[in-house]
């Protein structure tokens, strides 16, 4: 019993070591993708780290003083192979574009 | 921990301590205050830092291009001021939005400990970072003691 608690303390402890920062974040939708945008100041044009598994987005950066970490949850309609990101002036531009069965096609009607 | 979020949910409610964040700049703008500061408009955070030959003032203003940036030094007093419009991109509709558009000026007395000539500023990866040189006056100077 004791010991359990005293290694939650040390966790807990561990966990106030790393000072995390959740950047400011836009989130824009149209038809055919969403654009993240995030505030990364410190980060170099090569620093940022995106991640796409399953249907989980993460931002991670190292910055002098603190880790910037997001995690966002992505519908279905994203197409993971075309996500792209760039990062300049510390702000993160992430690329979300829509799998073709989500995005609205125009059906031609036609007269019979 | 991290909340796990959609990039749909709305509205924001600081699930990830960011307030926290805030009062720890805040906390750092305040000493800083204490000592130098003496005018300011807008928010940014910032880190005034005294070095052994220097001052370092860096602000974090990510997005803001050079033009709108503006530093200066006028009668031992560094004034420092940026602006950041944050626009919507065209066709797309906001899901979520933290990011604001940011108006700042702060303004620092030096008065003597500064060397206005060995000034620079520099504007890398949204981060503004002000070097002032200090003044001979203000560096610290060991002095020799003889025996007599």
């Amino acid at each position: 019993m004791l010991g359990i608690t005293k290694s939650k303390n040390d966790a807990a402890r561990k966990a106030d070591d790393k000072t995390f920062a959740a950047p400011a974040v836009d989130v824009y939708e149209n038809d055919n993708e969403f654009l993240v945008l995030a505030d990364l100041p410190g980060v170099p044009q090569d620093g940022a780290e995106v991640t796409l598994e399953r249907d989980r987005l993460v931002l991670q950066a190292p910055a002098p003083g603190r880790n910037y970490r997001r995690e966002f949850a992505v519908p279905p309609s994203v197409d993971a192979e075309a996500v792209s990101a760039s990062l300049k002036a510390g702000v993160l531009t992430v690329h979300l574009p829509k799998r073709a069965p989500y995005k609205p096609r125009q059906i031609a009607v036609r007269t019979a | 921990m991290f909340e796990y979020r959609s990039l749909l949910d709305r509205p924001f409610t600081d699930p990830f301590g960011w307030d926290d964040v805030f009062r720890g700049f805040d906390r750092i703008l305040r000493d800083a205050d204490r000592d130098i500061g003496l005018a300011s408009t807008g928010y940014a955070p910032a880190r005034f830092d005294e070095e052994t030959d220097k001052f370092v003032l860096r602000v974090e203003v990510p997005g803001v291009a050079e033009k709108d940036v503006h530093v200066d030094f006028h009668d031992g007093v560094l004034t420092v001021s940026a602006e950041r419009q944050v626009t919507e991109p065209e066709g797309f509709t906001p899901r979520r939005r933290e990011r604001g558009s940011q108006k700042f000026s702060r303004s620092y007395a030096l008065g003597e400990r500064a060397d206005a000539e060995k000034t620079t500023a520099e504007l890398k990866d949204g981060v503004l970072a002000v070097s002032i040189g200090k003044a001979a006056v203000a560096q610290k100077k060991s002095i020799a003691v003889k025996a007599a």
